[in-house]
């Protein structure tokens, strides 16, 4: 390690700290200032903070194995040692690159969509602490430390979900939504805290490379004990990473304001379950029976969440199953060992999907402030239409994110599913048809999307009067449209730019060859579904009342994927139902035994007070004789004893 | 001897009459009889400073004190029934009594008259703790005393109030 | 049966009388009345077991001590039943059973 990397390391904290700072001096003067300042300090800290990642990541260049950084001690007891250590390894500035770059990207937009807002200096901050968290979960070199980066992602969703914690349905909805996305997400992390506990059981540290390291003599491939700890962080990673069956507090985590989606609910947060699979690649290659769950997981969950996303009809439900469903092409990446694949694939969604979700913050928010607001069919697609003319960047850019995600050539998407495509082909026949049949399914829903939202004729006053939005917001758009476009580039095939590079922290595994009969396959069908959605949104446009046509193509199909295949109604009737009939005959059994105990209790207690009451008169001669009865006990005491 | 059996039955003569009389201005008489009986035993016992004070303040100053009271408060017949019934009374009496008179047996009778210093010698120098916390008491009393009667306000004046 | 055992008895004999009286009076005046009469029956007993006991001025002194505290007794008793006096309007001791704020 050189003096000038070792400098460079030296800057580390500060990749904390510029959040934390920003964050604090929000905290303490935001109600002082004039409100667009929050948000310019809030951006200027995520981009100092995407300054020290790029000087980590000129670190790397120079020595790309990485280091450790302990910053100091913060648990000791027994035998179990946790230091404020922190990986600094090629994985982890990826992950923070990532992080910070579009982190920083969406902090401007929020400046433009949230202006005006009663609340943005506490948005600003939450967003800022969400860095911190985020930065300390994929930057920890321990599980406790990435443990609390994972519960501090977690609590800034919930309180993000709930920003607008007055509006939703009953007044009380997005509220109810982020306490969903926090209780599921609980599940999780039991999982976590779980597998934690089985690993410190085990080898008696939590360190990364400690654990990894002794994880293969300790245990033999396939032994139980290891398959349940992979199970295990498998459970994690489904929580945070919204996969089967945890799935169901993203598309209501949607509640939040829309800089938020892109951010925590499609690049960045949801990734994290991506991210401590990866980082905990040894493990998982010990357990060859977790890795298939892992990417049958994946790849169920892609297909489910695909399918549903072709029948919603809000704009960010919609983009919220394809999160989901392209979480679920990561995961089964991951499972099946295409650990860069996957780590590509979550880098140019990062870009593509934050495009998206920012390009329909941008859509509804020309939509609300175009004069003609009605916040319940803000975000109804039935009720747009006709806006490229209004919103020509918006349409663009949209445009570019859209195809990005169906995967058409030469755009980022295309290289990133295609590698993991070729991956499922060559481990799991199964997996592929699945991720096939998902690819399908996205680019026939963004197809769907774009001509819902921006071809055809406006179908509603709302549609009308809608503009296009400041450029605070459009210039960040156009900026993770260019990447969306070239970010394919980190990877080609044949020369596997990030394959290398992971590789130093990833093992340098086989590098997947490009596979021209999966990419034509993938290719054609995604054309095949665009040119679907053409046949049934583009050839006659819908009308303002007109229904989708897809109702009478699927008939019940279309029912049963507008209701999300009612896995919500399943966890209602399955889980939370009997829950509650549970709880109430506790509580109830609860009143018959230990009530009734106390009560009896309660009446002996009082009956004989009630003896004793009558001694009490308060009549002068009776105390007089009380006190001579006393001297007499003590008489007696004194001579008997 | 004689004397002294004569003086001890006045005393618990007196005594019981002060609890029979129907008048308070008789009862504080009654102890005061009481008081001057005791005054003259300790006298005859050989212990005539005693005797002076018991004399003076338990016979004198407390009897003017309660003739005081009893002008201010009243001085009115009190025919209810007792509170305690009878044998509850006489049971803890004789009980108390009986503890009390068993510990006579185990007094010791040792009359050697030995040579001791004089009251005022054992008074002033022996006893200085006691005299503080007399002086104490008294003044704690003298205090009470001017707060309790100095406090004209009545809250709630009862109709009997107008006795003076 | 000597001067000792006659006067210590006298002395038991005024404390049951003492005793009776705090038992069985009700008015305020006359219960304190009979506290006098059992301080008596203590002052006659703390001399004449002096006297036994060859110390017949440290009982005084006791004595005297006892006559003050008795005395003091005595009088914040009276003045408090005055008061009860002119706010309750009887001296009953029953009447003071009333708990009041």
């Amino acid at each position: 390690m050189d003096a000038l990397q070792k400098l460079m390391f030296n800057f580390f904290p500060l990749l904390f700290l510029f959040p934390l700072a920003g964050l604090l001096l929000n905290v303490a003067n935001g109600r002082f200032w004039h409100k667009p300042i929050a948000g310019i300090i809030a951006s200027s800290a995520a981009g100092l903070s995407f300054v020290v990642a790029i000087l980590q990541w000129v670190a790397l260049l120079r020595q790309p194995d990485g280091t450790v950084i302990i910053l100091g001690t913060w648990l000791q007891v027994g035998t179990l040692n946790v230091p404020f250590a922190f990986q600094v390894d090629t994985l982890s500035v990826t992950m923070m690159l990532v992080v910070t770059g579009i982190g920083t990207l969406i902090h401007l937009y929020a400046i433009g969509y949230m202006y005006g807002d009663p609340g943005v200096t506490r948005f600003f901050v939450y967003l800022n602490l969400f860095l911190v968290a985020m930065l300390l979960l994929v930057s920890a070199a321990n599980y406790p430390l990435l443990f609390v980066g994972w519960e501090g992602v977690g609590l800034c969703s919930y309180l993000l979900i709930g920003f607008w914690f007055d509006r939703g349905e009953g007044g009380t909805g997005n509220a109810n939504a982020g306490r969903k996305a926090f209780v599921v997400n609980r599940v999780g992390d039991l999982g976590l805290i779980l597998a934690m506990g089985l690993l410190f059981w085990q080898l008696g540290t939590l360190t990364f490379d400690d654990v990894f390291a002794q994880a293969t003599a300790v245990f033999p491939v396939g032994s139980p004990l290891i398959v349940a700890i992979t199970l295990l962080l498998l459970l994690g990673a489904a929580g945070k990473s919204a996969q089967i069956p945890l799935f169901i507090w993203l598309p209501d985590a949607m509640a939040g304001p829309t800089p938020v989606s892109a951010l925590i609910h499609a690049a960045t947060m949801v990734t994290a379950g991506i991210y401590l699979i990866a980082r905990s690649h040894v493990l998982f290659a010990l357990a060859p029976v977790s890795q298939t769950a892992v990417s049958l997981i994946g790849a169920s969950t892609a297909l489910l969440a695909a399918t549903i996303a072709t029948a919603q009809f809000d704009i960010k439900r919609v983009l919220a199953y394809s999160t989901i469903s392209q979480l679920g092409f990561m995961v089964a990446a991951i499972g099946m060992g295409a650990y860069v694949a996957g780590i590509f694939h979550l880098i140019t969604h990062a870009f593509f999907k934050a495009l998206l979700f920012l390009a329909a913050g941008s859509v509804i928010h020309g939509l609300e402030h175009g004069g003609h607001s009605d916040p319940v069919t803000l975000q109804d697609m039935g009720q747009m239409g006709g806006l490229r003319q209004r919103m020509p960047i918006t349409f663009a850019v949209y445009l570019v994110g859209a195809l990005a995600l169906a995967g058409i050539p030469p755009l980022a998407g295309f290289f990133s599913k295609d590698e993991i495509l070729a991956a499922a082909w060559q481990a799991n026949r199964a997996v592929y048809i699945m991720l096939t049949l998902a690819a399908f399914a996205t680019a026939f829903y963004m197809g769907r999307q774009v001509w819902l939202v921006f071809m055809g004729e406006a179908r509603s006053e709302t549609a009308v009067s809608a503009h296009e939005s400041p450029p605070i917001m459009t210039i960040p758009l156009l900026i993770l449209a260019a990447l969306a476009i070239v970010g394919g580039g980190l990877n080609l095939p044949g020369v596997h730019t990030l394959g290398h590079w992971l590789g130093h922290t990833l093992g340098h595994g086989e590098l997947l060859s490009f596979n021209a009969t999966v990419a034509l396959t993938a290719t054609l069908l995604a054309l095949l579904a665009v040119g679907l959605a053409y046949w049934l949104y583009g050839r006659h446009p819908l009308g303002a009342a007109a229904t989708d046509p897809l109702t009478q193509r699927l008939g019940p199909l279309f029912v049963l994927f507008n209701q999300g295949w009612w896995v919500n109604e399943m966890v209602e009737w399955g889980i939370k139902r009997p829950f509650c009939h549970l709880s109430t005959v506790l509580a109830h059994s609860d009143e018959a035994i230990f009530a009734w105990a106390e009560r009896q209790l309660v009446h002996t207690v009082q009956r004989g007070t009630a003896v004793l009451r009558r001694t009490q008169t308060g009549q002068l001669n009776w105390n007089v004789a009380g006190i001579i009865v006393g001297l007499l006990l003590i008489w007696l005491l004194l001579r008997f004893s | 001897m004689a004397l002294a059996v004569g003086l001890m039955t006045t005393a618990v003569f007196c005594g019981l009459q002060a609890m029979r009389a129907k008048r308070l201005l008789t009862a504080a008489l009654w102890l005061a009889a009481v008081s001057a009986s005791v005054a003259i035993a300790l006298y005859q016992l050989g212990a005539p400073d005693v005797a002076v004070v018991e004399l003076s303040v338990g016979a004198g100053l407390v009897t003017i004190l309660f003739v005081f009271a009893i002008t201010i408060a009243g001085d009115e017949a009190m025919d209810a029934p007792p509170i305690m019934p009878k044998w509850a009374s006489w049971l803890l009496v004789l009980l108390a009594v009986g503890v009390v008179g068993s510990a006579i047996q185990a007094t010791p009778t040792s009359s050697a008259a030995a040579a001791e210093a004089s009251f005022t010698a054992v008074f002033w120098q022996e006893r200085g703790l006691d005299i503080l916390i007399q002086i104490g008491l008294i003044f704690a009393g003298v205090l009470g005393v001017l707060n309790l009667l100095t406090e004209e306000d009545t809250p709630t004046p009862s109709p009997k109030d107008k006795v003076p | 049966m000597t001067q000792t055992t006659v006067l210590l008895l006298g002395a038991v004999g005024v404390l049951g009388v003492g005793l009776y009286g705090l038992l069985r009076l009700r008015n305020l005046i006359q219960i304190i009345v009979a506290l006098q009469i059992l301080a008596k029956a203590a002052v006659l007993a703390l001399v004449v077991a002096g006297k036994a006991s060859g110390h017949v001025n440290l009982g005084q002194s006791l004595a005297v001590t006892v006559i003050v505290a008795d005395t003091v007794i005595a009088v914040v008793g009276l003045a408090l039943a005055v008061q009860v006096r002119r706010r309750l309007g009887t001296l009953d001791v029953k009447a003071l059973a009333t708990l009041r704020g």
